[in-house]
Order: C-alpha cells, then sequence, then structure tokens
C-alpha cells in the first residue's frame, strides 16, 4: 500500500469519524486542523483503521497519533 | 468449528451502493422506514453501522414517519467507553424492527445516573435502560480466597438490584440486565470452579443472582455471557483495548452484541418472528423429490447427508414446539411434495406439523404473501430457510420484509444459521406459546376450506363439527368462571361471577347450567358457550348466554337454542325469557334474540327483552353431531 493510499484510508475512516463525508486532509493535517478529531473520534478513527487493515497498535503509539503525518508512517511501518 | 458469529455470516453482504442509499435515506425518501430496515438487513461493518444510524437519526430529526419500524427510547449506562457499541445500536434494531433512539450517560456514572432522580436517564421517559455493567465494575475482576467471596457477590448484586429499583421508581424505566462473561484468565486452572472466591465461581454466582434479579423486578435479560461464550472469551476480551480506551471487549464484537441487543428490542416490541418457511428439496431432504423419487432422496440416519438433513428437520421441530409457526413454500406439484412427509419413515416432519403447505409452480414472493395472509400475519414475521441463492435474493428483492438467512453450501450448518440470526426471540414464554403453532394450524385450515368453498352450507358441512352440551360440573368450574369473567362481545347480560357463585349454581334445582364445547375435523376449540337459565314458574329467565367470538357464523347459537327447547319441555317450562343488557363492546349481540325467532316484549335504551313460547319453536337441519352429557 503506497502512502497515498494509507492517506485516502485515514480519510475515509476520519471523515466517518468526524461525520464530514468531504473531509479534505494532507499529511500536514494534524488534530488541531480539524475541529470534530477530539479523543473519541480518534479512538474511533484508530479501531476502524486496526481492522479495516488488520494491523494493530500499540497502547504507547495510540495516544500520540493525533496527526496525519506520523499515523502513515506508522501504519507504513505495520503493514 | 462454526463461522465466526462476529461476522454474522447468515446476512447478505451490503450492496456496493450502500453509503449513497444511507445518504439518499438521510437526505429523505418516500418510506424512510422500509429503507431503513432494508439497509440494516445487511452484513454491516461497525462503521457501516453507524452511517445507517445516523441516516435514521436524521430522518427522525426531520420528523419522517418510521412506520414500520416502531419507536424505542433506550437508556444507556455503561460502565465502560460505550460509545462505539452505541453506534451500532440504531442500525442493528432497524435490522429487528425497531427505530431506537438513545440517551446515554457519560463514563461510569452508572450509580450517579440511577439513583438520582433528575439525572439525564430518569428524566428522559424511557422505554428501557441497558445497564451495560461487567465483572469489573462489579468487584469481581479480582479473587477473593481469603473471605470465599459471598459477600462480594452479594453486594454486587445489591448495587444492581439498586439500580435496577431506582431506574423504575425515579424514571419508571424497566431495567435490561446484562450477564458476566468470565475472564479468561485462571489462578489454579481447572480447579477454579472448585475454590469459593475464584473470578470464576463469583461470575458463575453472580450470574445466578442476575436471573433470580431479573425474575423478581420484571427486568429483561441480555445473554451477554453467552455471546462471550460463544464467540470465546480469549476473542472477546480486549486486554490492549481495555487499558488504552477503557473499551468494555473487542471491538469486532460490537456488530455482533448490537445485533443481539436488537433482537432483544424487536421482542420487546413483538417484532420478533413467528412462522418458519421451509423450501423442501435440498432444504429439508437431499435431492430433488420430483426427479429423485421417493426412495432416491436423502434423509434420515446412517449417512452424514442424511443426517445433516435430519439436524434441519429436528430445529424446525423443536422450534414449533416453543411455539413457532411453521409453513412449506416448495416449487414442486402438490401431491409430489406432500409424500415424503406421508410415507417417508425417517422424516421427522410431517404434514401435520405445518399450517400452511404451498407447493407449486407460483413465484415464492407470491406464496409468501399467500402464506401470511392465511395465517392472518404481517410477511415481516416470516423467516424463509432456502438453500437456492436465486430464490433467495427474488424474495429479498420483492418482499424486503421477509426475513431470508443466508445458508452455506453444507447442510449440517443449515440449523446454525438459522438460530443464530435470532429470529425467534423471545422475553417471555407460556404453555400458551407452545399450543400456538397448532392453533394457528387450525385456523390456517379453516380459512383455506373457507376460500375453496364458495357456499357456506357446504363450508359448514365440511368443518365435520361434533358440539357438546353438559351442565355445570366441578371439573370445568375453573374454565366457566374464567369465560364468564372474560368474555365481553358475545355476551348478552355481560353478569360476572365468581367461583362459589358457579359451584352454588351447580347444585341449585332452580337453575338450569349450560357448557358447550366444540370439535371440528382441525381441532379441538375446546369450551365456546355458556347458558344460565333460572326458573320462575313457567318461564326460564336466561341469566345468561355468552360464547366465544372463533365460533361466530357456524350456527352454534342455533344448536345451542334447539338443544335448550326440549330441555325446558322435560322441565315443564312453556317460556324461554332473553335480556339484552347493552355494553360498550356487546352491539355484536343486539340482536341475538330476534334473529332466533324471540318476539321483542320491552325495548329501553338499558335493556331490551325478548320472549318465545316452546311450542312455537320451529326445527331446523344444523349442521353438527350433538352429543349431550
Amino acid at each position: 500500500m503506497t502512502r497515498s493510499e494509507i492517506l485516502k484510508k485515514i480519510r475515509d475512516n476520519l471523515a466517518i469519524a468526524v461525520d464530514d463525508p468531504a473531509l479534505q486532509i494532507s499529511e500536514a493535517t494534524t488534530s488541531d486542523d480539524v475541529e470534530e478529531w477530539d479523543s473519541v473520534n480518534h479512538m474511533k478513527l484508530i479501531i476502524a483503521l486496526e481492522s479495516e487493515l488488520g494491523i494493530r497498535f500499540e497502547p504507547d503509539e495510540i495516544t500520540s497519533l493525533a496527526d496525519v503525518k506520523g499515523l502513515v508512517d506508522l501504519i507504513e511501518q505495520k503493514l | 468449528m462454526n463461522p465466526p458469529i462476529v461476522e454474522l455470516p447468515w446476512l447478505p453482504t451490503p450492496p456496493e451502493d450502500f453509503i449513497q442509499r444511507c445518504q439518499a435515506l438521510a437526505s429523505g425518501s418516500a418510506s424512510p422506514g422500509l429503507e431503513a430496515a432494508s439497509l440494516a438487513a445487511f452484513r454491516l461493518s461497525a462503521q457501516q453501522s453507524l452511517l445507517l444510524g445516523r441516516a435514521i437519526r436524521r430522518c427522525r430529526a426531520a420528523g419522517a414517519d418510521l412506520s414500520p419500524l416502531s419507536g424505542f427510547r433506550l437508556g444507556v449506562l455503561a460502565s465502560t467507553t460505550f460509545d462505539l457499541v452505541i453506534d451500532c445500536i440504531p442500525a442493528a434494531a432497524a435490522r429487528h424492527g425497531v427505530s431506537v433512539e438513545i440517551v446515554s450517560a457519560p463514563y461510569d456514572q452508572v450509580m450517579q445516573q440511577a439513583l438520582d432522580p433528575t439525572s439525564d436517564i430518569n428524566r428522559a421517559h424511557l422505554d428501557a435502560v441497558l445497564v451495560a455493567v461487567d465483572h469489573r465494575w462489579l468487584n469481581l475482576d479480582h479473587a477473593d480466597l481469603a473471605s470465599g467471596g459471598l459477600e462480594r457477590v452479594q453486594s454486587a448484586l445489591a448495587k444492581l438490584q439498586a439500580v435496577v429499583q431506582n431506574l423504575r421508581s425515579h424514571g419508571n424505566a424497566a431495567a435490561i440486565l446484562q450477564t458476566v462473561p468470565a475472564p479468561p484468565q485462571t489462578l489454579f486452572g481447572s480447579y477454579d470452579r472448585r475454590v469459593p472466591g475464584s473470578v470464576r465461581a463469583m461470575v458463575d454466582d453472580i450470574n445466578r443472582g442476575i436471573i433470580s434479579l431479573a425474575n423478581e423486578t420484571g427486568s429483561y435479560v441480555l445473554d451477554a455471557a453467552a455471546l462471550a461464550e460463544r464467540i470465546g472469551t480469549d476473542l472477546w476480551f480486549d486486554p490492549v483495548h481495555w487499558v488504552s480506551y477503557k473499551l468494555p471487549f473487542s471491538a469486532e464484537c460490537f456488530p455482533v452484541y448490537a445485533d443481539m441487543l436488537g433482537r432483544l428490542l424487536g421482542a420487546i416490541r413483538g417484532k420478533a418472528r413467528k412462522c418458519l418457511v421451509l423450501d423442501l428439496d435440498n432444504t429439508v431432504w437431499g435431492g430433488v423429490i420430483g426427479d429423485d423419487g421417493l426412495e432416491g432422496i436423502v434423509v434420515g440416519q446412517g449417512g452424514p447427508r442424511a443426517e445433516a438433513f435430519l439436524s434441519v428437520q429436528q430445529c424446525a421441530l423443536e422450534l414449533r414446539q416453543r411455539g413457532v409457526i411453521l409453513a412449506v413454500s416448495s416449487k414442486n406439484d402438490d401431491a409430489v411434495a406432500r409424500r415424503p412427509f406421508r410415507e417417508h419413515p425417517d422424516m421427522l416432519l410431517r404434514e401435520d406439523h405445518f399450517a400452511v403447505f404451498q407447493a407449486n409452480w407460483i413465484d415464492k414472493p407470491a406464496n409468501l404473501q399467500a402464506i401470511a395472509k392465511a395465517l392472518n400475519i404481517g410477511v415481516d414475521a416470516l423467516v424463509v430457510l432456502d438453500d437456492n441463492p436465486a430464490e433467495r435474493a427474488q424474495i429479498r428483492a420483492a418482499l424486503p420484509m421477509v426475513a431470508v438467512p443466508e445458508l452455506p453450501n453444507d447442510p449440517s450448518r443449515y440449523a446454525w444459521y438459522l438460530t443464530a440470526a435470532g429470529y425467534f426471540e423471545a422475553v417471555a414464554y407460556s404453555t400458551e406459546d407452545a399450543a400456538r403453532a397448532d392453533s394457528y394450524k387450525a385456523d390456517a385450515r379453516r380459512t383455506e376450506v373457507m376460500a375453496t368453498t364458495r357456499d357456506l352450507g357446504d363450508y359448514l358441512k365440511s368443518l365435520e363439527m361434533k358440539i357438546r352440551f353438559a351442565p355445570f360440573g366441578a371439573k370445568s368450574r375453573q374454565r366457566i368462571t374464567q369465560l364468564i369473567n372474560k368474555t365481553n362481545q358475545f355476551n348478552l347480560t355481560t353478569r360476572r361471577y365468581t367461583e362459589a357463585d358457579v359451584a352454588a349454581m351447580e347444585v341449585d334445582d332452580a337453575v338450569f347450567t349450560l357448557q358447550v364445547r366444540l370439535e371440528d375435523k382441525f381441532g379441538d376449540l375446546g369450551m365456546i358457550g355458556i347458558v344460565i337459565c333460572r326458573a320462575a314458574g313457567d318461564t326460564w329467565e336466561i341469566d345468561t348466554w355468552l360464547m366465544s367470538c372463533r365460533v361466530l357464523g357456524r350456527r352454534v347459537e342455533e344448536t345451542v337454542l334447539a338443544h335448550l327447547i326440549p330441555a325446558a319441555r322435560e322441565h315443564g317450562i312453556t317460556w324461554l325469557l332473553g335480556t339484552y343488557l347493552p355494553t360498550a363492546k356487546n352491539a355484536l349481540v343486539s340482536d341475538h334474540y330476534a334473529k332466533l325467532g324471540f318476539t321483542p316484549i320491552e325495548d329501553t335504551p338499558a335493556a331490551r327483552r325478548f320472549e318465545l313460547a316452546v311450542e312455537a319453536y320451529k326445527a331446523t337441519e344444523l349442521p353438527f353431531e350433538v352429543e349431550s352429557v
């Protein structure tokens, strides 16, 4: 899976979590840029990504992932 | 191994345009309730469930009428992070006929919300509150070896009891309690069960206590322990998500947990399915009866395939014994399709077990509608078991409210698919439920005959009715009293009597009593009528005349009169005096006596009186075989 494919997965699932079908993000986006990207929706995003991609994040990794680039890096490593 | 239940394998895969259909639903649909139910009938992931749930919420917010879904206001009190589970619930409820609105409390506010009369939960006018707590909240997550666990379990039950009682008294809401799954870790291994105070022993105890508490308080039970057990507690519990998010159990179990809750809400709202419709060839036996013949079809002992089909029949039969109606819908010639049920020695299912038998070459949706009509139930009460994927797709497309489980190739798994889907969820069970399949069968047969015979006289004759008359007696006293006190429509005077009154009449020479029983070729209808006459000189005053509405239009009342006349003569009676006392419910019988040839003698708003000279009665031919005791 390429970085841009991973980015699209993140976008699609984040769009559902924050209930904004038109959501646009890039690797530079962080949780501060998306109003509804709070801790509950972050959890929804992580769990959706885990089930869709068949990966698991470690507890330490999860808390520090509220930026898109870090998330893409981590997923790329796990796939 | 069975297929993973967490994947809801009995549901068909969602269509490509699922997301678009959810969006269309949210922005306004002609029949939003039906579309929501159709979309819910797919195998939805947590994400898809969330999308559909949001669309349903938007419909409701826009004031849309969501029928045929029934509304339900559900509170959720959880000791864990329940948001992701809640996301799955509205779609799962729609799958089971319910449009659910959820009011939830913040993380771990169970006690506070239940005990505070002004809490969000208690002020929300809820139909029921799910009390989603686990072994951790109940303080049963670590062993209590020093004191044997008894007090721990008791104090956990006391907490639950306080929650249930306060939800009832402050919020007037019923509780949905869930059983507690036992965590997989052991302390002693197999010996855990024998050590008082081990987590396993305490969880066993609390689960027994929860069932008793539910019985005592009229609460509902969601058997989470049974779900976790069949999934496997190693999969159910997820230590990483627990420490990271305080998720109650594995995220992959959320959709199936929500489905189980949806079934329960559906059952509470009377939406559980009532009738199992079976296809025949390659569903209840192997092979095609029309091609392979009686000797060629595969069913019975002695071979894996034969036993597999036997297990399908066994499953259907057990469902019938608990009150699920059985029907057949098969593309076959009627006589050919019936032969195995009549002649094959290894069949468990027999013709008698089916309320409706539709074997013909008409398309299945039309047959299913005919079955629902004959049984006087909606198509949304039907479940169809059919091995043919094309038939399944056709039924789903034509009748989206009919449940049609997917089936694997191997018939030895059919019963698993049928029962795992939870179509026949119950929140109560009585002996009447057990008898229901028989009673529907008889009603449907009677309708069938009615449809094929044009003439009422022929119809009544074809019923082969046997009527039995007897005076009141000790053995029937309870049933007589019950009928006297509950019959409202076909009741001329609506006079109520106690069991003691009825007993007194049995031995009173001035009172003539009559109980009427009816049987026809489809079954025994039991006691269906009661008459009480009080003698005054040469007159019998008809104090009570009531009948079951099930026997209307069968000329039973004429036959009762034909029996009263000779009895009156025997007692030296020359006049019958009939009274009609109008109520809000008995307009049905305002002309009862006039129709029987009585002459009106008084007509006021409070009462109508009629008389008949015994000598003036003219006998007619009636379609009954009469037995008199």
